[in-house]
């Protein structure tokens, strides 16, 4: 167990897996489309900061996605480092963008508000969770991040990679109930997160009964052991797989704040 | 192979019901190996959580299920449940006294008995649980060589203190494990070049007799591999200690260094030596006698009386049966009775290890979701079989215990085939 986290590895997680959570937004949350219906054309945002893999998200009327195509308007959001990238996703900085005028509209109509729903469901008040629909779509973002955090985690953080290491090649189901079956895929102790459907059999699995069981793992309400215990969580496969990932996962919620 | 009906499946309400007391004033309800997270209750509902007596191969579960048990509680379980001349012994040193302001002078009997019976045993140290005894062998290589770091085998465990951990673990410092180096299992070569590499570093080579880790098939030692070890250590000065705690009283009576032909200058003990009173020793070389002597290590149980008794019954009821060749006669007729019943359905099982602690794996996919499914459809049918550990055998274990288990087993089988 390491007592500190790197700011290099914050930053991976929060452009990878905090940001990559918007794909799925646009997809699960209501409130993003009347959003998304002010994008005038196709916009590319940029995320570049020294020392880290650039990184792109493509909005359109009808979603954001992981990667550009090519042909979009650029908006590119430069940072002085990891550090500065991770204060802007905090609110506590603000990127330096470079945008045509069109650009600059698109960051401010579009980008922001759909960043703040992002945080609104990421972090959400006791209201919005008293709305099973909120609370569902809510869990089902936490788990998206959370997953992403571990495959950069796991490939960047010294811990991470101690434990990734001992992930033999295969792939990691994290299933929630007959809906959700996300990937992490292991390939010579390197993670890689796939959110598209699953195309052949995990080697292992953990699933959670519902959102409702999966958000409150992934919040700290309630613990994993506890979930086996009561079979609101299951477990199956090569479990040292999901031992290594758990371990991830752990180190993770360092990184995410729990 | 079925010679008598098909056992219904088993089903857990008293303790699930228990189990719903103990989450509500117990960590996980039931944390650690005997819970059904590290113990792969896979899938969970196949499983009971709470036994509610024991007698010799059996124990029965809350709801009144009987199983064949092939873990023994995890090894202490070696005579049998509940052993009669054991649990005498273990009365009468009741009745006289069991933890006293200073030690019963049957302490120095058991001790006595190790050093007559245990190859490499000059001495003994007695403390309660394994991971007592290779925490105390640690202590005891550091402080006779003045070194830091000790090697570990690959895949390793040797109980739960924060230096038999790993940096990922949750609660273990990167100071508790910066000195832990490890090599595979059976590679000479490798631990040559390590102890080259930190020549004057290690203070210890610590390993089980042979890989019995979970999850994977288990490895016997190869030709010459621990007399490779002791040459090693030897030309190094590194302290050879063998974790015992597992294999142990179930390979050799003398010790399992003795097994394969060589003297380990630590022994770490517990599991059997005491057929279930809680009981652990170190034996030891005469070179470190006196540095055990001068290490600060104890416990507010660890002389109680008791389980001396116990243990001294118990490693004699051993002797008396020759119990190890009984445990590779059992679990090589058994292990070959399951290959066979698999394969009669088309499966492919590997059992690997020694035949006293057998390591069961079907083989048929790489996921190990078919072998817990018929681990699954054993238990629910009264064989405690598990998915992830080695089995234990134990000397009241009798034939038609073993032909029973094998009727269930193709059962099992024959459930798990069908898809």
């Amino acid at each position: 167990m390491l007592t500190e986290t790197d700011p290099t590895v914050l930053a991976r997680v929060n452009m990878h897996a905090v940001l990559g959570a918007l794909v799925a937004l646009a997809e699960h949350a209501p409130e993003a489309a009347p959003l998304l219906a002010r994008v005038d054309r196709p916009t590319a945002v940029r995320l570049r900061a020294p020392g880290l893999p650039a990184r792109s998200l493509r909005f359109d009327p009808g979603g954001i996605e992981p990667d550009e195509r090519g042909g979009e308007r650029v908006v590119t959001l430069a940072f002085r480092s990891p550090a500065h990238l991770n204060a802007m996703v905090d609110g506590r900085a603000q990127p330096v963008p470079l945008a045509s005028p069109g650009g600059m509209r698109f960051l401010t109509q579009v980008f922001a508000p759909i960043a703040d729903l992002l945080g609104r469901y990421l972090k959400p008040s006791d209201e919005d969770l008293a709305d099973p629909g909120f609370r569902s779509v809510s869990a089902l973002l936490t788990l998206h991040v959370a997953i992403a955090a571990v495959a950069q985690v796991g490939n960047a953080d010294r811990a991470g990679r101690y434990s990734a290491a001992h992930i033999p090649d295969g792939q990691i189901g994290v299933e929630v109930g007959d809906q959700v079956d996300l990937r992490l895929i292991a390939r010579g102790g390197a993670l890689t997160f796939d959110a598209s459907p699953a195309s052949s059999p995990a080697r292992a699995v953990l699933a959670f009964r519902d959102l409702d069981v999966a958000g409150d793992v992934l919040a700290g309400r309630t613990s994993a052991l506890t979930c086996i215990g009561d079979g609101s969580m299951a477990m199956r496969g090569f479990i040292p797989m999901i031992d290594n990932v758990s371990r991830i996962l752990d180190r993770a919620g360092a990184y995410l704040g729990d | 192979m079925t010679t008598t009906a098909p056992a219904a499946p088993f089903t857990y309400a008293r303790s699930l019901e228990a189990f719903e007391r103990a989450r509500r004033v117990i960590p996980a309800g039931i944390p650690g190996h005997q819970g059904p997270t590290e113990g792969c209750y896979i899938p969970r509902e196949a499983f009971p959580l709470f036994s509610s007596r024991a007698e010799g191969s059996r124990f029965w579960d809350l709801d009144g299920n009987e199983y064949l048990d092939y873990m023994c509680g995890y090894g202490p379980n070696v005579l049998g449940y509940g052993d009669p001349v054991v649990d005498e012994a273990a009365r009468r040193q009741a009745a006289l006294e069991d933890v006293v302001t200073i030690p019963s002078s049957i302490m120095v009997d058991l001790a006595e008995l190790l050093v007559d019976t245990v190859a490499s045993a000059d001495w003994a140290f007695f403390a309660k649980n394994g991971g007592d005894t290779t925490t105390l062998a640690v202590m005891t290589a550091r402080a006779a060589t003045r070194r830091k770091k000790v090697v570990f085998v690959k895949g390793y465990y040797h109980g739960v203190a924060p230096w038999t951990q790993k940096l990922d673990y949750p609660g273990v410092l990167e100071e508790d494990v910066t000195h832990n180096l490890s090599v595979p299992w059976n590679d000479l070569h490798a631990l040559e070049a390590l102890l080259r590499e930190h020549r004057g570093e290690i203070a210890a080579f610590i390993s089980t007799p042979y890989m019995h880790g979970n999850f994977v098939d288990n490895e016997l030692p190869a030709e010459g591999y621990w007399q490779g070890v002791r040459r090693l250590c030897d030309e190094h000065g590194v302290v050879l200690i063998m974790d015992d705690v597992r294999a142990g009283w179930r390979l050799d009576l003398a010790g399992s260094d003795h097994h394969y032909g060589i003297e380990a200058d630590l022994l770490c003990f517990c599991k059997a030596i005491g057929n279930g009173y809680n009981l652990a020793a170190l034996t030891g070389r005469e070179s470190l006698r006196e540095t055990v002597a001068s290490l600060t290590y104890t416990g507010s149980y660890w002389m109680s009386a008791v389980p001396f008794a116990a243990s001294i019954a118990t490693i004699a009821r051993l002797k008396e049966l020759d119990a190890p060749a009984i445990f590779r006669r059992v679990g090589t007729e058994l292990t070959a009775g399951l290959v066979e019943a698999a394969a009669g359905h088309g499966l492919t099982l590997v059992a690997s290890g020694e035949p006293a602690l057998f390591y069961l794996r079907l083989a048929d996919d790489d996921s190990l979701m078919l072998h817990q499914r018929w681990v699954a459809e054993c238990v629910r049918r009264g064989v405690w079989f598990t998915s992830h550990h080695n089995h234990f055998l134990n000397a009241s274990l009798t034939r038609q215990d073993v032909e029973r288990t094998l009727e269930i087993a193709d059962q099992a089988f024959a459930i798990v085939a069908r898809g």
